[in-house]
């Protein structure tokens, strides 16, 4: 039998399969449209001289800003806020607490979608982050069993089914949304019933009709990057992410708490050309021998990642560190890129000095001067 | 117009069956037959000669679904065609690829044409269960004959998960096959 008539073969499946998979899209011939193309060029020219006039004027004013805003620097004198160092406000979780079956399994294996060797498998690993449903795409793949591979734990033993879906705009590659199957009422069922000869088609059937409730993001931390602008891109950074807080750490020893971070801005100062800006081969070398010390720490958060007040934190000698891969990731971004950023938050945003107390959560910047004059200390000092 | 009203205006053998098959369905069938041919005039004949088919067939066919008979016609017309063309040595469109894909699949088989109706429900069985993504993919490339960028495009998902997900279904649909009995 040759192709063409196993392709002829293919063509008596069913009418539903045939309908089911018809081309949404309309894929449409076109031929280049020499004649508009002279008008479309003539266009693009004009955008482009409009587009280069506007870069530069932006320029001058830009200057003029940095110009105009020497005021902003080390010395200059915030709104104190006063911050809780209570440590019990940092304790953790208990693992007692946990209740859900991702913080027990906290690796996953999935199988290597390039490989079909049974034996390779790429590891995910949990955020500890449950997602909403919202976020979820298509369910991928089969449906993976828990039991080959990862160890049973005695509480959740029987939620030995694992589904896996997309999470929306991030590649199956770096992430993963895991919803677990409880087999409970399928094992009671064939206990009952030990003759069932057909088990492998009824268990097939009872996990097809089961939807998780609950989805965690696991992610695969051997993803690789080599660009900060494939970090934002692959993160889909640019819409899925937030910023909280950004901290500022003076010379001096004194954090300011800058507001107001805008997300555009962000993105277009660091990540949008962000093709150049490599990833350094090293990143555990350049924290351990000092050459990464932070200027600015911006607070990231990507929820369809899981990813919560993660840092995006500056050097002043052009190094970009980042955690919301669940991993130490460094870029060299150049001394003035680093200066770029800084300068935006700190031209553009909100600051506070923060002001640490023990066991008072006060944020209240009079109530922080009466203190002040209480405890005879003079703090309205400026300058390092 | 709904499927059933058109069928209903073959019945009466009325010009306006052609007319209005054309206008639901003219853009799907050039799909078919472009994916496969590749020439427009060579696709423009065959959908000239699917219409006249199904204008010669309906009555007394009574397809079900309107849209997945007349995809059959020019499929089976622009495979034809292709194949004549083939003997001329003249290219088709993403034909090649495809066969290309399908000689590696189905090897050295001894499939007899007899065979032919009970390898059809072991394929359909076998599509029935696949999950519906991977079903898609593989029916949008090998019977549609879509280009791999196309079906990642309707899919929104990359080039090379398309191409991961074909070959994985045909190892299954191997295996599948195997297992009924068929030597692939």
């Amino acid at each position: 039998m040759n192709e063409l008539n196993f392709a002829r073969l293919l063509g008596g499946i069913d009418d539903s399969l045939i309908t089911e998979a018809a081309p949404k899209k309309k894929i449409v011939v076109k031929t280049f449209p020499w004649k508009y193309a002279a008008i479309a060029s003539s266009i693009a020219l004009v955008f482009c001289f409009l587009a280069m006039a506007l870069v530069f004027s932006r320029k001058d004013v830009d200057t003029a800003s940095e110009s105009a805003d020497t005021s902003v620097t080390e010395e200059t004198d915030y709104e104190k806020k006063i911050v809780k160092t209570d440590s019990s406000s940092d304790a953790l979780d208990s693992e007692t607490t946990a209740q859900k079956p991702n913080e027990f399994y906290t690796e996953i294996f999935l199988r290597n979608k390039y490989s079909f060797e049974q034996s390779l498998y790429t590891k995910y690993i949990s955020t500890h982050k449950e997602i909403k449903k919202d976020l979820i795409g298509k369910e991928i793949g089969e449906y993976h069993d828990i039991n080959e591979l990862t160890m049973r734990y005695e509480k959740y033993k029987n939620y030995d089914i694992a589904k896996t879906y997309i999470l929306q705009g991030i590649s199956s590659d770096l992430a993963v949304a895991v919803g677990f199957i409880d087999m409970s009422d399928f094992y009671r069922k064939i206990e009952k019933n030990n003759d069932n000869l057909n088990l492998n088609v009824e268990r097939w059937n009872y996990i097809q009709s089961h939807k998780p409730t609950d989805f965690y993001v696991y992610i695969n931390e051997d993803y690789k990057v080599s660009t900060l602008y494939q970090l934002g891109f692959e993160t889909n950074l640019k819409e899925n992410g937030s910023y909280g807080s950004a901290y500022y750490y003076t010379d001096g020893g004194k954090t300011i708490e800058f507001q107001g971070i805008d997300k555009q801005k962000v993105w277009d100062i660091l990540f949008s050309n962000g093709e150049k800006y490599t990833l350094v081969d090293d990143p555990d070398k350049l924290l351990l021998n000092g050459n990464f010390k932070q200027k600015l720490d911006i607070s990231t958060n990507i929820p369809v990642l899981g990813c919560e007040n993660k840092s995006i934190s500056i050097s002043e000698n052009g190094y970009l560190f980042t955690n919301i891969l669940n991993k130490a990731l460094i870029f060299n971004i150049g001394e003035e890129k680093a200066k770029n950023i800084i300068d935006y938050v700190k031209n553009n945003c909100k600051g506070y000095e923060l002001v640490y107390r023990e066991g008072d959560n006060s944020q209240n910047a009079e109530n922080a001067n009466e203190q002040k004059e209480r405890s005879g200390t003079d703090e309205s000092k400026t300058g390092e | 117009m709904d499927d059933e009203k058109i069928i209903e205006l073959f019945f009466k053998r009325s010009q306006e069956a052609i007319n209005e098959t054309r206008e639901k369905y003219d853009t799907y069938c050039r799909v078919i037959s472009t994916n496969i041919l590749s020439d427009k005039q060579d696709s423009e004949e065959c959908l000239n000669d699917a219409y006249l088919k199904l204008w010669n067939s309906v009555p007394p066919e009574k397809p079900k679904s309107l849209k997945a008979y007349l995809g059959c016609i020019v499929r089976n017309l622009s495979l034809d065609r292709l194949e004549k063309n083939r003997a001329q040595k003249r290219g088709g469109g993403q034909t090649e690829a495809v066969f290309e894909e399908l000689a590696g699949f189905i090897g050295t088989s001894n499939i007899q044409i007899s065979e032919t109706l009970a390898i059809r429900e072991a394929i359909n069985s076998f599509l029935k269960e696949l999950d519906k993504e991977s079903r898609i993919i593989f029916v949008q490339r090998y019977w549609y004959f879509c280009s791999i960028k196309e079906i990642a495009v309707q899919m929104e998902i990359t080039e090379s998960k398309v191409k991961m997900r074909l070959s994985r279904t045909k190892e299954k649909l191997r295996k599948h096959l195997q297992k009924e009995g068929f030597d692939i």
